[in-house]
């Protein structure tokens, strides 16, 4: 919802003062109820991010006259399935790599590099400062990431040929998405359910961005507050309701 | 208001058009679905002279590329000693099997040790040791369950040697060949009871029991015997057992083709037999040949055995050992009441037991008659103990008119008969080149409608065998039946004078039967065939890991995998670890001393369907065939000096002309 709408805040910090809060998110909504929400927006991010694990960010179809039903390959996060030995094995008449040879690094670290993900995305809930809400950005730079890593392993891969091999083959770069050819194979790159996942994590997380900024930006409190958030579930914090008992 | 009424009549006036023209185009589309040939098949049916029952034909067994058949044969090939595997309606041969007989394409006996094993298993035990290297197969027989076929093995015997092979359905391959102890020559087999507990086998020429000891012809009433044998299958080992098999011995009649019983017969086994009149030949000694002299009888006996008492007596210790098998001696089978005789047209082939189990069909080779005896009536005139007579041997013969049910004249010479789904038979005649169509009698038919014949159709030419889609069955399937013929004269183009045989099939779907094709096997005479529906089967697409013996139908603990060649030496012993995978062979270097004892240990560690790779070494006679997961041991002495290419025999791959490597054989200093 792109339209600005004003919100009036139902509790007051001081008795008489009326503070107008400007935020994207229209509706009269309490603090409460929005703190609740980026909350649980950030958790479901998380969460979606976990289930990626278990599915393929990418896959590839290989068909061939001798192989009917294709050769299939998925890349997850930490781990390539699928045909790989039999593509291996055509593969080392052109020189190329084995498959188990990509984005080693990249596999090694994926769970550690996906668990501080999720960790930074729940800290900047949490978190009080304006600046914290950073914590936030590797979560929405990781599928774009994970595309260029990909592309990049692609074009390494199709370029780092052995000289020695039986097969002298032009370089390529493999398709990331869609149809490409190589030789006798057809090939048919898409992206995964592992991928989309992260890219709906990236949604949720955007989203409780910007519920996040609503709510600091009318806190009463926000002088207040360090780098933890004191108020996040407990509103309307004590003092606050001291102050409007006065 | 006025708007919308017109909106809805022009609305109306719009659907009428739409649905006028569908129907049109209906019309139309129905027009050109119309069965008949197009502009162009017509001129191709034309100009080959093809009749409308010819076109039928084509349209019937036509199967286009990348279809599957509906059935397929097992057809024994014969002197060839292997199996044919054919698809139905297409006739197009899939596989041979190599049985008893080497066979370089499949490597068999032909240099990986496991094979030569397996061939060797079943030679003499008697005499010079030498590898029986051929067979005649005969009878094939798949596995049942309650009397359906299972897809899950396939038995075959060798009537030339006595000997019963089991191939497994999961690689199409032979497992075991046994050597029939006490016998030497096995007509009547290979037949499965029911659930194929026992793979029944009938001898043919009587010899002394056991055959290896010497008696002359002279004593031929004495001393030759036939035996019915009864090999006991352990279907978890796949492997035919020696615990529990047993044989019983029967007088020297020849005997022929068997059937066990199903349904209410089960446990009772039928068997034919012909030279009642035991004629020993001797055509030089002015004495009638064979031919004649065992024709003399108008009736030759059918052997009715009473297998399940017959299992009691050998638990109970009646039997004798006869080169460590339990034989049955004749007297006892006499004196326990296990082996009748049912008086039967001479020179009897097929005995076949219909779907229900009571009826017996007989086809006599010389008759012009099928007799229908059935079990009920055999069962009863046991039990009343009213015999005709005994043979010489004290064996109780039943009174023709007793058991027998029907006589139909199908005409000169029937031979086998197999069953459809309808109650109808095919019986093979003979003499007179065709195949006869008659009806069963109740519950199949009733009335003036049972034991009559409906149909002959000539076949071309001699046909033996019949065979039916799972015709032989406790629930026959109809549709196809096959003549196997023996002669095909002038079928086919000319290929000198060994002429192939004639596959013939038959179109039974209808009241008539269509000749729908001829197929010629140039391969070997086969006798017996059986046509099973082709989803029955579930065979490997590759053998599950990589590593595999099919001998042993496990994973070798040794066998050579990917990143574990080598070569190791051990005296003047060398043993290589090799791997086989598209284009190479790891190592491609084998160094030898003349005079060396090398073992390859070789896997195709590929897991491509298809990807076979074969593994021959110049000069020293060996060839193996390496399916994808195919583990093999090829074991030889050095004993020629020199240089000796081993190369892939299968086209593997683009550069399979490149996996190739060197066998090295330093001459002695």
């Amino acid at each position: 919802m792109s339209r600005a709408s004003t919100v009036i805040i139902e509790e007051r910090p001081e008795p008489g003062k009326v503070t107008e809060i400007t935020s994207w998110v229209p509706g009269p909504m309490p603090h409460g109820k929005r703190r609740y929400a980026a909350a649980a927006l950030s958790l479901v991010a998380v969460v979606l991010l976990m289930l990626s694990l278990m599915f393929p960010y990418w896959s590839v179809v290989l068909n061939a006259p001798q192989y009917p039903d294709g050769l299939h390959v998925q890349v997850h996060l930490t781990k390539i399935e699928g045909d790989t030995f039999e593509i291996d094995l055509l593969n080392h008449y052109i020189g190329m790599k084995k498959l188990e040879e990509a984005a080693r690094f990249e596999r090694s670290i994926a769970l550690y590099g996906l668990a501080f993900i999720s960790l930074f995305t729940l800290l900047f809930v949490f978190s009080g400062r304006r600046w914290m809400s950073l914590l936030a950005l590797p979560a929405l730079v990781f599928p774009i990431a994970f595309i260029m890593n990909m592309m990049f392993w692609l074009y390494r891969f199709g370029h780092d040929l052995d000289p020695r091999a039986p097969i002298t083959f032009e370089p390529f770069t493999p398709r990331l998405i869609g149809e490409g050819k190589i030789g006798q194979f057809s090939t048919v790159g898409s992206l995964d359910v592992g991928f989309y996942l992260a890219l709906g994590s990236l949604i949720f997380v955007l989203a409780a961005l910007l519920l996040r900024f609503t709510v600091c930006n009318a806190c009463p409190y926000k002088n207040k507050c360090s780098l933890a958030c004191p108020y996040l579930f407990l509103w309307p914090p004590p003092e606050h309701s001291e102050t409007a008992a006065q | 208001m006025i708007k919308w009424t017109k909106f809805g009549l022009g609305g109306l006036g719009l659907a009428f058009l739409i649905g006028l023209l569908l129907l049109f185009s209906g019309v139309l589309e129905s027009k050109s679905r119309q069965p008949g040939l197009s502009g162009n098949a017509e001129q191709i049916a034309k100009a080959r002279g093809l009749t409308p029952a010819n076109i039928e034909a084509a349209l019937k067994t036509y199967v286009p590329t990348g279809k599957r058949d509906e059935y397929l044969m097992f057809a024994s090939g014969g002197h060839s000693g292997q199996v044919l595997v054919i698809g139905v309606p297409s006739m197009r041969l899939l596989k041979v099997i190599a049985v008893f007989t080497p066979e370089p394409w499949q490597g068999f006996g032909q240099g990986s040790e496991e094979s030569a094993i397996l061939l060797s298993s079943g030679n003499m035990t008697v005499g010079k040791q030498r590898t029986l290297n051929w067979g005649d197969t005969h009878h094939p027989a798949l596995s049942e369950t309650n009397g359906e076929y299972d897809g899950q093995f396939l038995f075959i015997n060798d009537k030339a040697n006595a000997r019963i092979a089991v191939i497994d359905l999961r690689d199409f391959e032979t497992k075991q060949i046994v050597k029939t102890p006490n016998l030497i020559s096995n007509h009547g087999g290979a037949f499965v009871t029911p659930n194929t507990e026992y793979i029944i086998s009938g001898s043919q020429y009587a010899t002394p029991l056991p055959f290896h000891e010497y008696a002359p012809i002279e004593q031929y009433k004495e001393k030759y015997r036939g035996l019915i044998v009864f090999h006991k299958f352990d279907r978890q080992k796949g492997k035919i057992v020696a615990e529990g098999s047993f044989q019983i011995e029967v007088p020297p009649y020849w005997q022929d083709l068997c059937d066990p019983g199903k349904k209410v017969s089960e446990g009772w086994i039928f068997c034919n037999s012909f030279n009642t009149e035991m004629a020993t030949g001797g055509i030089g000694q002015g004495k009638p040949p064979f031919e004649a002299g065992a024709s003399q009888r108008d009736m030759d006996y059918l052997h009715v055995i009473n297998m399940r008492k017959a299992i009691q007596i050998v638990k109970q210790g009646k039997a004798k050992k006869v080169s460590g098998v339990d034989v049955i001696p004749l007297d006892v089978a006499v004196a326990e009441e296990i082996l009748y005789f049912v008086p039967e047209a001479k020179s009897p082939h097929g005995v076949d037991v219909a779907p229900d189990g009571n009826y017996i069909v007989i086809s006599g080779k010389l008759d012009t008659h099928v007799t229908i005896f059935t079990f009920d009536r055999i069962m009863k005139a046991i039990k009343n103990k009213n015999y005709e007579g005994k043979d010489p041997y004290g064996v109780p013969i039943l009174k023709y008119n007793d058991v027998v049910e029907a006589q139909l004249n199908i005409g000169l010479g029937p031979l086998h008969t197999q069953f459809d789904n309808k109650g109808y038979a095919y019986t093979s005649v003979f003499i007179e080149s065709t195949v006869a169509k008659w009806s069963l009698g109740p519950p199949y038919h009733e009335g003036e409608k049972a034991w009559q014949l409906i149909d002959k159709i000539p076949i071309h030419y001699n046909v033996g065998h019949i065979v039916c889609a799972e015709g032989d069955t406790v629930t026959p399937d109809g549709k196809y039946c096959v003549s196997l013929n023996k002669w095909s004269i002038d079928r086919f183009n000319e290929v000198g004078p060994l002429y192939p045989q004639n596959f013939q099939l038959l179109d039974i779907t209808g009241n008539k039967m269509k000749l729908l094709y001829d197929m010629p096997i140039g391969i070997g005479e086969p006798h017996y065939v059986q046509m099973i529906k082709a989803d029955k089967l579930s065979p490997w697409k590759v053998y599950p890991e990589v590593g595999f013996n099919p001998a042993t139908m496990s994973k070798d603990p040794n066998a050579a995998m990917l990143g574990k060649e080598r070569i190791v030496r051990n005296g003047n012993k060398v043993e290589v670890w090799m791997t086989a995978l598209r284009s190479r062979f790891n190592p491609e270097h084998i160094k030898v001393m003349e005079g060396d004892n090398v073992v390859i240990y070789i896997t195709n560690v590929e897991r491509a369907r298809d990807a076979t790779h074969g593994f021959a070494i110049s000069g020293y006679n060996i060839n193996l065939s390496l399916e994808p997961g195919e583990s093999s041991t090829v074991r030889f002495t050095a004993d020629k000096p020199g240089v000796y290419p081993f190369y892939c025999t299968e086209f593997c791959s683009a550069l399979h002309l490149e996996m190739a490597g060197y066998l090295f054989v330093e001459p002695k200093k």
